[in-house]
Parts: structure tokens; sequence; C-alpha cells
């Protein structure tokens, strides 16, 4: 306020870095000041969650019940002033004289270009170059681990009743195949699982089956089986299945600007655009992702990236410190490229010159872990609730997918009602039952005595004591379980039958 | 089917030829050709890669499935291949792939027994055929005298790991998986044909003339010294980005260069993976090319031809399309 302030000012914080406001998971994001910020959250909140990676370098001392690893990650060209700062101080240097970082980044480098592609890559999905991905772009490992547990007799000192004594072992299982068991009950390793088959042996000495077995969507090598005992007097059995995956359609993927996407179309190398050094991109995303998301960080990413590949000497995107745009387009003249990241490519099925420019860079591209193999839902006819006797719902259990409310007004609205009748009640929970015409209520079935001594079963009304003019009609079970609800309230429905 | 002859002849040109690195210049022919030359070269040239992997030990830190991966995309020497059958139409073997006629059996056996990391790479392979082994980068004419380079690096093992397996490799091509593409990079572009208006051109300072030739991001425009002209240093160095057109329409003189693709030259630039040379792979390119004219005519010959024609076109299609997942 006064004429003190020639004097110096004592600080006693500092703030190092402008980004260091941010947390972890948000700081790591390229040019995320260029971002809007509902998409920086999904980076940093979802998506860093979800992303396939290299969470571990002791994968195969571990036994989580269900892992990813990437078979290849990458870090990206780009740096930020946090990936710098974190890490060991005093980490001695690595074999190869290269600085050892800890690793924030789950991803690969791919070359993306903004593009549309036989409209595969609408409403945010992506198209795959699939001769990249089999080249081991975006492969991953999945491994699942199967726990089993029995009794310790020793340690438990009493003895159990012998029925109930549960041992691991293999037997002729009514519920799965038990081919890859060893008589231990457990697979050999590097057995090939499929869905339905027995991992773990496991059997009452009364014969009891207590195995355990794959659901309808698992399957998987065995990678390893773990024998162990813990201090609750339980010997415990894992049993680890190890499953490959390469990208295949439906598959999620995302920047790190939050502009997640799924797989479209795997299209051949040969088929992509090429520009004149013979690069074709390995990701094609849809232009209209960017303005109404609002990322131009992605753009930046991409451009810087390009302007690093070529040995460019800018390469940090720090949040809030980034370089200027001029910075970028300069280094990417300089580098031999069009300063906004725009190249001219060849049609890949003509040879054609395209018209327009393509912009065209290397991105960190993240493999998320929703995958359509653990997603896919089908089934035909399966299993149905007992209450309802409409078909279950759980993905689990083998049910189906519901027709609600929402598709029903839709079927409504085309005046598909032969559709709809098949849909709600043919396919669901078609039933039939009776109903007395002169009384209008319902008329069960019942077991009666008749003049001659002998009982005979069949459709009897109460009311009218009679089995006259009684009727059959189709009904969906749910109608007909409401109305025995009713009835056992002592609210009786009347049914007006005609002839159809 | 008489009338005019659209027959042409077309012209190569070699302007440099090595080993694994090919570059020529292709004349008279439109971008059908170039076109069909380059997706065959990337596509459908025949190669030679390990196709099953039988592991026999494996207490490597990767597990099965990777190694078989990595194994696949080894580049084998496959100047036989050509000439091989695919193991799917073999008759020696009823197509399990097994036979000498349509297969190469490889071994591998590392065992780490000291405390020193043991890289095991492709010349631990051992192959039961001479001429196809993995591809030697090391003594290539590339001037790399680089003695530590022991191959391409399959899996690292420390003490006590161990890594056994039988492999057999087979022909295929890069349209079925890409580990049977013999190309790592193949393109091409149109021979430029740039006109400067020297008229508008001198009505420019050569401050002016220094920004438009600095405007294009490689060096395709200079200025002469002595006369202070500009000039084309180099052509085909201009990578159809129109920057300089731009810049032109920028400082208001539009026209000051007109800049032609020519539609019927062709400037290629072939890199191989070393399974083949980059000039066996042009001319193995044309081969199969012809190859494929002939079905083609042969299906024309036919009495139905158009439905033939249809019907392979369709079978191809769906076999082309199904979703290879080997290794
Ligand atoms: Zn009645
Ligand atoms: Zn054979």
């Amino acid at each position: 306020m006064e004429s003190e302030g020639k004097s110096p000012v004592k600080y006693t914080h500092c703030e190092l870095d402008m980004s260091f406001l941010l947390g972890l998971s948000c700081a790591i994001i390229p040019f995320a000041n260029h971002d809007h910020a509902r998409r920086v959250l999904y980076q940093s909140e979802k998506h860093s969650q979800q992303a396939i990676g290299f969470s571990t370098t002791n994968p195969n001392i571990r036994v989580d019940t269900n892992t990813h690893q990437l078979y290849y990650p990458q870090r990206p060209l780009f740096r930020t002033m946090l990936s710098d700062s974190l890490g060991k101080p005093g980490y001695p240097l690595g074999h190869n004289g290269i600085v050892p970082r800890p690793e924030y980044f789950n991803g690969q480098c791919a070359i993306v270009a903004v593009n549309v592609h036989l409209g595969y890559n609408q409403e945010d999905s992506l198209v795959m170059n699939r001769s990249s991905l089999e080249r081991g772009m975006f492969r991953s490992e999945h491994i699942r681990s199967y726990k089993a547990e029995v009794d310790n007799k020793e340690a438990l000192g009493k003895k159990p009743k012998y029925e109930d004594t549960v041992n691991f072992g293999k037997m002729q299982s009514k519920i799965g195949r038990v081919d890859s068991l060893d008589d231990d009950g457990f697979p050999f390793i590097g057995a090939n699982l499929q869905s339905g088959d027995i991992v773990i042996g496991k059997c009452a000495e009364s014969g009891v089956d207590h195995s355990i077995k794959l659901k309808h969507t698992e399957r998987g090598m065995v990678q390893k089986v773990v024998l162990s005992a813990n201090d609750d007097g339980k010997n415990f059995a894992v049993v680890s299945l190890r499953q490959v995956r390469m990208p295949c359609l439906g598959d999620k993927f995302s920047s790190m600007h939050g502009q997640k996407g799924v797989l479209g179309f795997l299209e051949s190398q040969e088929n992509f655009p090429f520009t004149i050094q013979g690069i074709v991109p390995d990701i094609v995303i849809n232009p209209h992702a960017f303005p109404s998301r609002q990322t131009p960080g992605q753009l930046l990413e991409a451009a810087l990236g390009k302007g690093i590949a070529c040995g460019g000497s800018l390469r940090y995107a720090t949040p809030f410190s980034t370089v200027s745009v001029d910075d970028i387009t300069d280094q990417l003249h300089r580098a031999g490229f069009s300063r906004w990241g725009n190249e001219r490519v060849y049609n890949g099925r003509t040879g054609e010159m395209i018209h327009s420019l393509v912009f065209m860079g290397p991105t960190c591209y993240q493999r998320l872990t929703h995958m359509s193999e653990d997603k896919v839902k089908f089934r035909n006819t399966g299993p149905v609730h007992p209450l309802t006797r409409q078909p279950v719902a759980d993905r689990k259990r083998f049910g189906g997918i519901k027709f609600g409310e929402m598709e029903r007004d839709c079927l409504i609205a085309h005046g598909a009602a032969a559709n709809l009748h098949e849909r709600l009640f043919t396919l669901s929970d078609s039933s039939q039952m009776h109903i007395c015409r002169k009384c209008k209520n319902i008329a069960n079935v019942i077991q009666r005595p008749v003049p001659g001594g002998r009982k005979i079963r069949g459709p009897y009304c109460r009311f009218c004591e009679s089995v006259e003019d009684i009727v059959r009609v189709n009904v969906p079970y749910g109608a007909k379980l409401l109305c025995q609800e009713l009835f056992s309230m002592g609210i009786s429905l009347k049914f007006e039958t005609e002839v159809f | 089917m008489e009338g005019a002859s659209y027959q042409r002849f077309p012209k190569v040109k070699i302007r440099e030829l090595k080993d694994d690195y090919c570059k020529f210049e292709l004349r008279d022919t439109d971008a059908s050709m170039a076109n069909a030359l380059r997706r065959v070269m990337i596509a459908e040239v025949p190669t030679i890669a390990i196709d099953l992997v039988e592991i026999e030990v494996n207490s490597s830190v990767l597990n099965d499935e990777f190694i078989a991966h990595r194994l696949g995309l080894i580049p084998l020497t496959s100047d036989r291949a050509m000439s091989m059958r695919f193991s799917r139409d073999c008759d020696a073997c009823d197509g399990d792939g097994q036979c000498e006629f349509c297969s190469v059996e490889f071994h591998l056996r590392a065992k780490c027994i000291n405390d020193q990391t043991l890289d095991v790479t492709s010349k631990d392979l051992y192959s039961s055929d001479h001429t196809v082994v993995p591809v030697d980068f090391s003594d290539s004419s590339s001037g790399f005298d680089n003695t530590e380079q022991r191959g391409i690096i399959i899996v690292k093992l420390r003490r006590g790991q161990e890594l056994r397996l039988r492999a057999i490799a087979r022909k295929g091509i890069g349209k079925d998986h890409a580990k049977w593409s013999p190309a790592a990079t193949v393109t091409f572009m149109y021979e430029p044909e740039i006109h400067i208006n020297e008229e508008l051109m001198e009505t420019l300072s050569l401050e002016e003339k220094t920004s438009w030739v600095e405007s294009s991001p490689t060096k395709v425009f200079d200025i002469d010294p002595n006369t202070q002209q500009v000039v084309v240093v180099d052509p085909e160095a201009y990578t159809y980005d129109d920057e300089v057109i731009k810049k032109a329409e920028a400082m208001g003189k539009p026209g000051l260069v007109e800049i032609y693709a020519k539609e019927d030259s062709f400037i290629f630039t072939v890199e191989s993976t070393g399974a083949i040379k980059a000039s066996q792979l042009l001319l193995n390119a044309i081969e199969v090319l012809k190859q494929k004219l002939d079905a083609v005519r042969l299906s024309e010959d036919t009495v139905e031809a158009d439905e033939q024609f249809v019907f392979h076109g369709r079978e191809s299609f769906f076999l082309h399309s199904t979703v290879f997942d080997k290794y």
C-alpha cells in the first residue's frame, strides 16, 4: 500500500508451476487448458481409470480377480511438467543411461487422421487400420482368477462329519466338461478352457458337486494355479485364466481429451489414404467430433506430436504453460510439413489425389476396458423368471434384452401390431386360462368327482357350479398373475370374451 | 469387342536401387495401374512367415501367444515364396500345412544359465531350410557396421528361464495378415509440373520473394544469388500442400505459380521389410497382377461370363473379409 513496495518481498510458499494446481491425472493431459472443462474431467476422472496400460511389473505373481495389460504400452511423444517432476529422487540410472521415470500414461501413439471413412466413423465411432492391429497395436492380455476354498482338516482340529467334507478333485460332473482337469481337480497349465467348462473341481464325500464352472461368456488359457491356505482354517486354490484380445468391432477407445469412440470398422492398410511419404493412419476419426465438444487440445497434441516425431525440440504440452500455436506451426514447417498439420493424401482405393487436405498426426490413444466381447448379449430361448415367466434380464444368466415402453411406443407408432404381439406375448410369457362365459369369472382347472365315483380333471366354474360354456383364452402370464393376486385379496376381475 | 486400342506402353526408369529400397519412375500409364501396383505390393505379394507355433517350454515373462505373435512378425527370406504352395491348397499334405512343399520348420531352444540377461533373438531360430531364414540386417549394404546387433529380439530371459519351441512357417499374403506383407513402405506421387509466372514474379521485391520461397515447407524453390530470380530447384520436393499457392494469394498475387500433377507420371518409393529385395518385390507384384488379370480374362471367356464374374467377385470378397485371428 505504502512506499514499502520497493523492499524485497519475502515469500514463504511458491507455486512451482501453474499446472501444479491440477491433480496427477489432469496435469498430464496435453494442452488441457485448451479443452472444455467437461472433456478434461472425462479424461481425468473416467478414461484414465479405464485405460488399459501396464499397471504392474509383477503380473506373474499376482492373483487379481480381473486385470488387463497392454502388449506394447508407449510413452506419449509430448511431455508435461508433472510427468517429468514426479519420480524417485536419486533413482539410479537405468542400464542404458535413460533416467527411469514412473509411467503415468496408459496408451499408444497412433497416427490419427481427422477424416470421414466410407461412413464407418459416424457418431463417435472410429475406423482402425487392421494391419496395425495385426502388428500388435492395442493388443492386450486379460487375466481372470477363480478362487475356491475347502476346510483344512489339520488346522480345524475337530473332525467334521464324513459326509460333509469337501475336497478338490476330479469327478464326472453333470454341470460341465472336466476334460482339462487333472486328478487333483485343477486344470493343467496351458489348458484351453471354453465357456461351460469346470475350472476348479470340488466335491463332497457324499458325491455332491461343488465345482466352479465358467460362465457362458468366459474362456481362456490357464496361466497359473496357486494353492495356499489362510488363517481361517481354509485351504484355497486360485486358477488364473488368460485371454489375448486384439481390438474388435465395438471396443472402446479414447484420446486424452475426453473423445471416446467405439471401433466401427477394421480397414486394411492398402485402402487407407496415404501421404507422399507412404504414411497411412492407424485411426480415422470423424471431424464432427470437434466443433461441439470444444477439444482443440487434441489437434494441438497431434500437431505438436508430429513436430516431435520429426525431431523437433519443443516437447512440452504442460497445461497453462504450453508453447504458442505459432511455435508449433513453425516447428512443423521446419520439419517439412504444412504449418497447420494438413497433408495431401492419395485415395488408397483409386490412387487419385484427394481434393482436400487431411489433418494427420500422432496422438496418444487409450484402449478402455469396455470391450464388446464382455458385453455381447444374445439369446433365442433361455431361462425365464419363475414368478412372471418372462425372460430374465441378466447377461450373466443368459438373459434377454428388455423390450421396454419406449420400444413399445415405437412399434405402436409404426402400426406394427403383429410384431408387437409377437414381441410382448408370443416370445415372452404367453399362457392360457379359462373363463366362464356365464358369470365372466376365471374358471380354474380342478380335480372333481363326477357321478360314477370317478374323478376328472378340467376347468370348472365354482360360481355357477358347472362346466358348461367355459372358454380358453390366451393371456400373458403377467396378466394371469395379476388377477390371481387380486383374487387373493378379494377382488375378482370379470372377463368379457369374444370369439376371435 | 473391337474399336480403338487403348494399349499403352508404360516405361519404368529406376533411379535408385538398394536391397531394401527402390525409387523409380513409372510413366505413360494412369493412376489405376500405379495404384494397382502399390496395392499388390502391400497386400498380395506372397512371403513366408511363421504361422504355427508349438511351445514346449516357456518360463519367460511373456506368455505363449505373445511370443507366437512376435515370431510371426519376424521377416523371413522369402525368395522361394512365389514358387511355394499355399498350405490350404497343397496336395502333398492335404492342407494340414506340415509338408516340405508348403512349410518350413523352425526350432528355438534358449535357456539362461547365468546372471547376465539373455536376449533371445531371431538368430536363435534354426531353420530346416537354408533358403528360408530370418532376415539378417547386420551385413546389409546399408553401411551399418553394427557388430553388436544380433537380429530381432524375441524375448529376454533371466537366470533359470527357458524357451523351447517348434514353429511352422507358411506362405501367405498381406491381405490375410500383415505379417506376410513384404512392404514396409510403398508409395507414389504424381510428378509435379511447376510453372512460375515470371512477369508477376518480377513485381515482387527480393524480400517478398524470400518470404514466398520460404513459405514452402520443403525446398522446392530458391532464389538465384546472381540474378535474384526465383527458380525451381526440386519440383519433386513439392508435396502438393498448396502452401505456396495460399501464400501467393495472401500476398495479393494469385496465379504467381501454377502447379499441375502429371496424370501419367508417377514416382514410386518402395521399401522392403527384407523378406524379398525391393526390386524383386516390384517384379513379383507385376507377376501377381498379371495372374489376376488372367483370372479375369478366363472368367470372361466362359459362356455366362457376367454371372461368373459376379460370383468370383463375391467369393473373394467373403474370403478376404473374414476376420483372421492368427498370431
Ligand atoms: Zn360361472
Ligand atoms: Zn503341404
